[in-house]
């Protein structure tokens, strides 16, 4: 049995390669063989040695690290985020030793990152336009905001402060993007994957000087089932701060 | 365009077998490999339909398809199969099996006395029977 | 054309996934449906190796697809089933299987077309229907269950997200 074999790059003589041991039925999975095999042949690897070919790994000069800094639309494929934070979630899962250490173990990933990235956030604002922000409310704002735009794309949904405790907010985001295709089975509880955010904002309000506990809780609404709350718990501190400076 | 025409009887023998595309044959391959598997596969299909459909009613295999052909399928009641094979572009042929067997079949096996009709590895080999299939088959439309 | 049940099979045949999604068929045990899953698996390898005793030409179909790719890049459509059993037809229902390059079939059970004697063609038009929602249904199973990361290869998949927006796309 033989074949023409596809490669696309070359278009003259692509009639002329075959390949032994490739089935009839075309590339792809073959129920009766598995799937076929693309095995380059000693008379096919000249030809494959021989083609001109465009590099298409980044070089110096145009790789994602050496670009400018200040550039604003970065943008990443959704599918490529979601793969690799699916591996993240497997890691963290595998060495846990139950769900609250997974999500632990996520919150920590996500503080270093937060730290860092409330730096380079404010950078891009611009030396003229930043300024530090040193009431509750505004950091909030700023993260709810600026910080949740250039991370997601879109600001979150919802800032809000609780009734009862003085030293509790709560972002909320109705479609989180790293876990929006994350079903968290029935035997996890109220696990959510969010918590890697939650790590995030956490990391991003301690390095600004307001020391505080983020967690991630799912509250699903009727046409949300993914809505998360983060629960920001200030230390007493920050807030003994705030009355004595502004009141 | 019509490949071929089989009949199976009750003990799952093939007893004819006439090829018309690309070239023509006469039971040449009632005992071969892939009438044996055509039998099985109708088997199952058989089966799975009349499982998987409404309670109520019987619910009868037509037909099924793959990339490059279609076979029809039709059951009577003495359960003798009948089966067409096309390419997959004809969607129906539920009356000319219907017409197979109940003129043709029915006049040229059922009514002849000289016939068997519980065929024990016996095949149809009446030359009128396959004259006139021949001829009804071949003025179909569809046939080429 | 009502879309009654999808069904996902593992590439070793075994049913991970089933939705029965608006009434229509008859229910069957737990086991039944395995075994059915298994019958439809067999049949497919079976079938396909039809095609290459049956002496027809098929070259054809893989010359369409090669030029495609070429000429495109990409392979326009995701299935893979090539030479296996496609479609079936009854009185109550059509099934039809869709096959991905990994082995995964998509079974999708519709309500039957009636088709008039001798016409032509009208299937064909019915599967390039649910060609197009089976591609609709591989973007969701790309998204909500390979990007799961408590979905293992090949397991039962149990996952509401899909679940719910399969039904959407179905019922749309």
């Amino acid at each position: 049995m033989s074949e023409d074999l596809i490669i696309p790059s070359i278009s003259s003589s692509v009639n002329k390669i075959t390949i032994s041991d490739t089935s009839k039925t075309g590339f792809g999975y073959n129920p009766a063989v598995g799937p076929s095999s693309n095995e380059i042949t000693e008379d096919t690897s000249s030809i494959l040695i021989n083609k001109r070919t465009i590099s298409l790994t980044p070089h110096s000069s145009n790789s994602i690290l050496d670009r400018n800094l200040n550039k604003k639309v970065n943008e990443i494929s959704l599918s490529s985020l979601s793969f690799l934070f699916c591996e993240i979630v497997n890691w963290c899962h595998k060495n846990s030793k139950g769900i609250q250490d997974l999500e632990n173990r996520l919150n920590g990933l996500g503080y270093q990152i937060g730290q860092k990235f409330l730096e380079l956030v404010k950078i891009r604002e611009g030396v003229k336009y930043s300024k530090r922000e040193t009431k509750i409310v505004e950091i909030l704002q700023f993260i709810h905001s600026s910080m949740w735009k250039s991370m997601f794309g879109k600001i979150a949904n919802e800032l809000e402060k609780s009734q009862d405790l003085n030293n509790e907010y709560m972002i909320i985001d109705n479609l989180p993007i790293v876990s929006k295709f994350i079903n968290v089975p029935k035997e996890y509880g109220n696990l959510n994957c969010s918590a890697f955010i939650a790590g995030i904002i956490e990391g991003a309000l301690d390095s600004a000087g307001f020391f505080a506990n983020v967690s991630a809780h799912s509250i699903p609404k009727d046409d949300n089932p993914l809505r998360t709350v983060f629960l920001i718990k200030f230390d007493e501190s920050v807030i003994l701060k705030e009355e004595l400076r502004y009141t | 365009m019509i490949y071929s025409f089989y009949i199976y009887d009750r003990h799952c023998q093939c007893i004819y077998h006439r090829q018309y595309n690309p070239h023509e044959d006469l039971n040449k391959a009632n005992d071969s490999d892939i009438s044996k598997l055509l039998f099985g596969v109708l088997y199952s299909l058989k089966n799975l339909s009349g499982k998987l459909g409404d309670n109520e009613a019987f619910n009868s295999l037509r037909s099924f398809s793959t990339t490059n052909f279609r076979i029809h399928y039709l059951e009577t009641l003495s359960n003798f199969k009948f089966i067409l094979i096309s390419d997959n572009s004809i969607d129906n042929l539920q009356n000319i099996l219907w017409e197979l067997y109940s003129v043709h079949f029915r006049n040229n096996i059922v009514l002849n006395p000289l016939s068997p009709i519980d065929f024990n590895e016996e095949i149809i080999d009446n030359v009128k029977f396959v004259h006139q299939t021949d001829e009804y088959i071949k003025s179909l439309s569809v046939f080429n | 054309m009502i879309v009654y049940s999808v069904y996902i099979l593992n590439k070793a045949g075994g049913l991970v996934y089933q939705n029965d999604i608006n009434p229509g068929l008859n229910r069957l045990s737990a086991n039944d449906y395995l075994v059915l899953a298994g019958t439809l698996h067999g049949v497919h390898a079976i079938t396909s190796r039809f095609s290459h005793s049956m002496k027809i030409e098929q070259n054809e179909i893989n010359m369409n697809n090669n030029s495609n790719i070429l000429s495109t890049g990409k392979s326009l459509n995701p299935n893979t089933n090539r030479t296996g059993l496609q479609s079936i037809e009854t009185d109550h229902f059509n099934l039809y299987i869709q096959q991905t390059l990994t082995g995964i079939k998509f079974i999708i059970i519709t309500s039957p077309l009636k088709t008039t004697p001798m016409s032509r063609g009208q299937l064909n038009n019915e599967l390039d229907l649910v060609n197009y929602l089976f591609r609709q249904i591989y973007i969701l199973y790309g998204d909500y269950v390979s990007k799961d990361p408590f979905q293992a290869s090949d397991m039962p998949i149990k996952n509401q997200l899909f679940d719910t927006k399969l039904r959407e796309l179905v019922n749309q």
